[in-house]
């Protein structure tokens, strides 16, 4: 695998692009400092514009950093940033690990397998990794179902693992590999549930 | 969650303690220049014994300075060497919680090595460190390490596929825990142990003589030992007896006494007593474990027992006979 960073990524909906300062009164009007939004989320409430601003500050710095993936998910509608997707990447096992969150306006609207699934297609067809995890909160039902909307396996759940703004909690783990991937027909399979050659349905 | 990095810990065969320079010359010999041992880790055996003095003085020094590094040397006290290793990794004091790693040289494999100082390191986590959950994880082509975390009590929470690398390359990783509501409810102890024995008694002229062995560790004890297999409690007393002593006995019926002690933390040791009636009193001592077989009244025996509770199942047993006297 070779690290690419956050290249800009186009879908029907959104832009997928780098954060820069600028970008701090719509982040924190959209969803930063909403209480709804980042119950199931792991970083703290950001309670002021100007502290929004001081985090993509260092995240604009961060932009160089080939190792880094983190996209502002810009509707284009509205032409401005509406959420967050960012994968951290583990080089020995060729993995990455997700996390994402949306304004609660732009929730129920597939935006973000939308976007999950064209970050997925780069890294598996350009950056080659070989495992993508993603992992929620088991109260957080809404995460899961974009999981398996973008064909993870469920893996199992880690109890009393993870601390979210809603305290402790059990942490599923979810994953696709690669030749997971693959057998979905790439890109372009990822959102259309696969269809069985002899047309019986897979069973677990 | 208490901040108190490595403290040494001593179970029953294990003195678990911090690592220090002179520990390199047998950490290299009997582990980490095995690529045996090493095969589902994730870093390569050592080269040279420098590769291990220089890792060996990197921990000593954390130990010295951080109290959030947990990392044993597992000394096996009949040899005082170090003969492998554990820690604690991945120390989250938000979720409080950490994951152990060990090794020990393939000498000891197969002697239950791993679970009694697992135990003793669990113990000390939840209890002291004041952890709520501690978790482990292998290779699913390593089975051996599973076991130990099954015998642990551990619970298995799934299988991450293709999420880990080691000298064996990609492999798939499963993951088990504890949390410390287990841990409580199984009264801090994770590895149950059991043995089976017997009180032995002759009759001679209208006396009653005890069977007390002398131990090669020297105490004196009933004849007793560890159930194996799928052996029912009887079958395992009826073996040791046989085993130990090459006595042919009778069980009495309406007698059974248990004992429970914890040989070392995180164990619990249940000893069930049968009694047992022998006909002739000619033994053959098993050279293995026992020094010398004794036939004793039950004041003599109650003098030369070791233990209390031994003590506690002779007065026991001597008086459910004396009842069942004419």
């Amino acid at each position: 695998m070779q690290q690419l960073g956050t290249r800009i990524i186009e879908t029907q909906r959104l832009l997928l692009r780098p954060f820069r300062a600028e970008d701090a009164p719509a982040m924190f009007r959209n969803w930063a400092a909403d209480p709804v939004v980042m119950e199931f989320v792991t970083r703290p409430l950001y309670p002021t514009e100007e502290a929004v601003r001081g985090l993509l500050e260092r995240w604009e710095a961060d932009v160089p950093n080939p190792a880094v993936y983190r996209w502002a998910i810009v509707w284009k509608e509205c032409g401005e940033p509406i959420g967050s997707i960012t994968a951290i990447p583990e080089e020995r096992t060729e993995s990455a690990e997700f996390g994402w969150c949306i304004g609660k306006s732009w929730w129920g609207r597939g935006i973000m397998p939308e976007a999950a699934a064209a970050v997925f297609a780069y890294l598996f067809d350009e950056v080659g990794m070989n495992r993508l995890e993603a992992r929620y909160d088991t109260r957080n039902r809404k995460s899961a179902r974009v999981m398996q909307k973008l064909g993870m396996t469920l893996e199992g759940v880690l109890r009393q693992a993870g601390r979210s703004n809603a305290g402790i909690s059990d942490v599923a783990v979810y994953s696709l590999l690669h030749s997971e991937y693959l057998a979905r027909g790439g890109s372009s399979g990822l959102l259309t549930p696969p269809q069985p050659a002899d047309g019986t349905k897979e069973t677990q | 969650m208490q901040q108190l990095g490595t403290k040494t810990i001593e179970t029953h065969r294990l003195i678990l303690r911090p690592f220090r320079a002179g520990d390199a010359p047998a950490m290299f010999r009997n582990w980490a220049s095995d690529p045996v041992v090493t095969e589902y880790l994730t870093w390569a055996p050592h080269d040279s014994e420098q590769t291990t003095a220089g890792l060996v003085a990197n921990w000593a020094k954390e130990t010295e300075e951080n109290p959030l590094f947990f990392q044993w040397a597992i000394e096996l006290k009949s040899i005082r060497e170090p003969i492998g290793s554990i820690s604690a990794m991945h120390v989250d004091e938000r979720v409080e919680s950490a994951e152990l790693g060990w090794c020990i040289g393939k000498d000891w494999w197969g002697q239950g090595i791993m679970p009694e100082a697992g135990a003793a390191v669990i113990a000390y986590l939840i209890d002291e460190v004041v952890l709520n959950r501690v978790a482990a994880r292998h290779d699913v082509r390593n089975p051996k390490s599973g076991r130990v975390m099954q015998k642990l009590g551990m619970t298995f929470e799934g299988v991450m596929r293709q999420a880990g690398v080691s000298n064996a390359g990609i492999g798939d990783i499963a993951v088990y825990s504890i949390l410390r509501s287990e841990y409580l409810a199984r009264g801090g102890a994770l590895i149950p142990e059991k043995s089976c024995g017997a009180v032995i008694f002759a009759e001679r002229s209208g006396e009653r003589y005890y069977l007390v062995e002398q131990m090669l560790k020297g105490h004196f004890s009933f004849c007793k030992g560890h159930v194996e297999g799928g052996e029912t409690e009887l079958e395992t007393a009826e073996r040791e007896i046989r085993e130990e002593t090459a006595l042919e006995v009778r069980f009495v019926d309406g007698f059974r006494e248990v004992v429970r002690y914890s040989p070392y933390p995180g164990a619990v040791k249940t000893v069930v007593f049968y009694l047992a009636h022998a006909g002739r009193t000619e033994t053959a001592a098993q050279p293995e474990e026992v020094k010398e077989i004794l036939w004793l009244s039950e004041a003599d025996a109650l003098r030369t027992l070791t233990y209390d509770s031994d003590r506690e199942i002779l007065r026991k047993a001597a008086g459910f006979l004396r009842l069942q006297d004419p």
